[in-house]
């Protein structure tokens, strides 16, 4: 599932951003389990980025790379930054169902490629058919990939009914025609009617209504380092776990989205010197303090750009081995 | 309304030989033996319990000029046959309480489907017995309005039967069907359906005789041992204020392409075997059933004291896979399956690795069989309520690749040291054989004639 095509991993912002933002997120689970407690699966590439980062910040000790390109087995291993981490090779429908995902599980399905089939028809229906309350999931796609001027003669909904299977398509979207003008929130639909109506309804037959199984939706990211991406994050979530899902604060994070709109992360085109000097006066520098400070040959945008995600944004003179 | 107007009547009732083609023209020959084994076993959960199974029995005789089927199993009241059981859609409050069965439209179908004429005698408790007989062809041409059976008492000494049950006798076979009766694999497959279908009632000591012999259990069976160990999931769902208990347990067993696959049972009666289709989930949510998977045995049971919420069609032969508890056990029964599907993904593996046929067993397979086969209704007992399936790690390429030429070695080592033959000839006679053969050295000349000789003497066909 390695993302190392195209420009350098490490240098994608935004993706380095959405990580850290990740981060922030998962360190508020600590309220409903404590962190170590729970289980990492991911497609960590040779790069490893989020195992190095979710290791080291929360502790995970069962942590398990799925990679899918066998050529890359002996240099997934080379690369492996730490002992605790397992590493399965296959396609995520082959390598899922050797994991166990009954324990509490933190699964990012970091997928470099376009909605498939057998994400909807293998790996979110095991993660919901066995996580426990409390797990959380991460799904990342390309929807660049996607575009309606790709879709030759067939209807948009027609090529992504091939794609993915029709019954996937949700009833209320079947005949719109103002599709083309809402690709992006297309496949957040697709995703949640799959988990709610499908998964989640099935698995809740015979709960007690407090038991009963949600899909909170946290995270809705879109970003655009070579390629539109999403990702769609969130929790599992019964009436059981209420009070600490509360006690989490989720909603005091700036980038938390439980609707179809989404986070967009941008990605501010500063030089590190900018960056530098921005910082001294963040946080709560505003664009009209650009003149006082004697820095209003800065674009404003990218300025503006820049202090909502400064915080996030990977730094590249840090060495991160 | 003018006063010239008058009211009349509209005719509606149905003419008996509709209803007889309408009940009769699904139904298969082999449905209405499965649906009269049903209707004795509903009658001995009646009258005892799951426990007490295994003191009941049905005989079925089954020939071209007579059906005889006799059971032990508790008979039906006098009333409930006078009023409800022959009666075309018996009131509802009137059901009577089937734990398999349908009973009432089973049986009027199953006879009208096989009879020319019938009988049907009963005694239940301690009523005293009694007799329905019926010439269906009589009974269509009497009139319209008409739509009774004529029964009676009878002595003791004419009651075919000790103590309580029911026989049912096909005094005459319909024309259409005698042939099929005559046919002696068709009884076999008679006996393999009704092993199959009533799997569980049989391992209970339910006895079953098809023409005299007593159908044995088949058990499905699963290997079992310290470091491989068949999945399991039991749960209980609640419906509509009734409880459904689920059991799934599944594991690995012999290769067998006509046996592996999803067996379901409701109540203990089978509803489907070596199911490989989307209908117990294959290609829906784990991969399309394939030949590699022929280790795979898994059952799921539903067990519940009332058989409305349990998830079969309306006649109790097939499945309704719509039903939400169904579905849910198809989630269950895909999570049981994924550990097993693993294995056999690390058998294909391995397969690769040492170049092996299907057929031939890799390591992983020699540890499977290495356990013992287990009954997989016994290991209910046993196993946990909650087991994940357990199987040895997989060994690495290098290891695979290791052992295998180790094995080789071994093999090699076991050939007996090859025994040495010289012996002189005149060169020139030499010369002449060398030629013959077209062979360069006295060392191949030998070695060839010898071969000559094995081949001509010893072993004629090479």
């Amino acid at each position: 599932m390695a993302s190392s095509s195209g420009a350098n991993f490490r240098l994608r912002q935004a993706k380095g951003a959405q990580r850290n933002m990740m981060a922030d997120l998962l360190q508020r689970i600590e309220h409903i389990k404590p962190l170590d407690y729970y289980q990492y699966v991911g497609f960590g590439s040779e790069y490893y980025s989020d195992f190095r980062l979710f290791h080291r910040r929360f502790g995970f000790r069962d942590m398990t790379c799925i990679e899918k390109t066998f050529q890359k087995e002996e240099r997934m291993i080379f690369n492996r930054p730490y002992g605790c981490i397992k590493l399965v090779m296959g396609r995520s429908d082959e390598a899922l169902p050797s994991l166990d995902l009954s324990d509490p599980t933190v699964l990012w399905l970091d997928y470099p490629n376009e909605l498939k089939e057998h994400m909807l028809e293998s790996d979110l229906p095991q993660f919901f058919a066995d996580a426990p309350v409390g797990s959380m999931v991460f799904i990342t796609l390309d929807i660049e990939e996607m575009r309606p001027s790709r879709s030759g003669g067939m209807t948009i909904l027609e090529k992504y009914a091939d794609q993915i299977g029709r019954e996937y398509i949700p009833t209320d979207l079947r005949g719109d025609k103002s599709l083309r003008h809402r690709k992006y929130s297309l496949f957040r639909q697709i995703l949640l009617n799959a988990i709610e109506a499908k998964y989640l309804d099935t698995r809740n037959v015979g709960k007690d209504s407090h038991e009963e199984l949600e899909f909170k939706q946290l995270v809705h990211f879109h970003y655009d380092d070579s390629k539109h991406m999403m990702t769609l994050g969130g929790m599992l979530y019964s009436d059981e776990i209420q009070d600490e899902f509360r006690n989490a604060g989720f909603e005091d994070l700036e980038f938390l989205k439980r609707g179809s709109d989404f986070y967009f992360i941008p990605t501010p085109e500063l030089t590190m010197s900018e960056r530098r000097r921005l910082d001294e006066e963040l946080p709560g520098l505003e664009a009209d303090d650009l003149e006082d400070k004697e820095l209003d040959f800065l674009p404003p945008e990218e300025v503006e750009d820049y202090t909502e995600v400064y915080r996030f944004l990977p730094r590249f003179v840090d060495s991160d081995m | 309304m003018s006063s010239n107007e008058s009211e009349f009547d509209v005719e509606t009732l149905p003419r008996k030989e509709l209803v007889v083609n309408i009940l009769t023209q699904d139904v298969a020959v082999m449905e209405t033996l499965q649906e009269f084994v049903d209707n004795s076993i509903d009658g001995a959960l009646r009258v005892g319990s799951r426990e007490d199974i295994l003191d009941y029995e049905v005989r079925l005789e089954l020939g071209p000029d007579e059906i005889v089927i006799r059971d032990n199993c508790g008979g039906i009241p006098r009333e409930r046959a006078q009023q409800y059981v022959f009666r075309f859609g018996p009131p509802g409050e009137a059901m009577w309480d089937s734990q398999i069965g349908e009973f009432g439209v089973g049986m009027k179908r199953s006879l009208f489907k096989l009879a020319n004429k019938f009988r049907v005698e009963s005694r239940y408790g301690d009523e005293s017995p009694y007799v329905i007989e019926v010439d269906v062809d009589e009974w269509i041409d009497a009139p319209e309005d008409d739509w009774s059976f004529g029964g009676r008492d009878i002595s003791e000494e004419d009651f075919n039967l000790d103590g309580t049950g029911t026989q049912i006798t096909i005094l005459e076979v319909k024309d259409e069907i005698r042939s099929e009766f005559e046919d002696a694999t068709f009884i076999g497959e008679i006996q393999d359906t009704l092993t199959d279908d009533f799997r569980q009632y049989i391992r209970d000591g339910f006895d079953i005789y098809v023409n005299g012999s007593n159908l044995r259990y088949k058990s499905i069976q699963l290997y079992q041992k310290d470091n491989v160990i068949p999945g399991r999931d039991k749960f209980t769902v609640e419906s509509e204020g009734s409880e459904v208990s689920v059991d799934i347990i599944a594991g690995v067993a012999d290769r067998e392409a006509d046996e592996s696959g999803w067996y379901v049972f409701c109540n203990g009666r089978s509803i489907l075997s070596a199911d490989q289709t989307s209908e117990t989930g294959w290609g829906k949510g784990i991969p399309n059933f394939h030949p590699e998977y022929h280790r795979f045995r898994g059952v799921v049971s539903f067990e519940s004291p009332d058989t409305e919420p349990l998830p079969w069609n309306t006649t109790k032969t097939g499945l309704d896979t719509d039903s939400r508890i169904y579905k849910k056990a198809v989630q269950r029964m895909n999570s049981v399956s994924r550990p097993i599907i693993n294995l056999f993904n690390a058998i294909s593996t391995q397969k690769r690795i040492l170049d092996k046929a299907m057929g031939e067993n890799v390591p992983l397979e020699d540890i499977i069989e290495d356990g013992e086969l287990r009954d997989i209704f016994e290991l209910r007992s046993e196993l946990a309520e909650d087991q994940r399936f357990e199987f040895p790690e997989p060994k690495s390429k290098e290891e695979l690749l290791e052992m295998q030429e180790e094995e080789e070695q071994e093999e090699e080592e076991q050939e007996p040291d090859p025994a040495h033959i010289s012996y002189t000839r005149k060169p020139d006679r030499v010369q002449k054989v060398k030629e013959d053969l077209d062979v360069g050295t006295n060392k191949q000349a030998g070695i060839e004639t010898f071969e000559f000789f094995y081949e001509l003497r010893i072993d004629e066909d090479g």
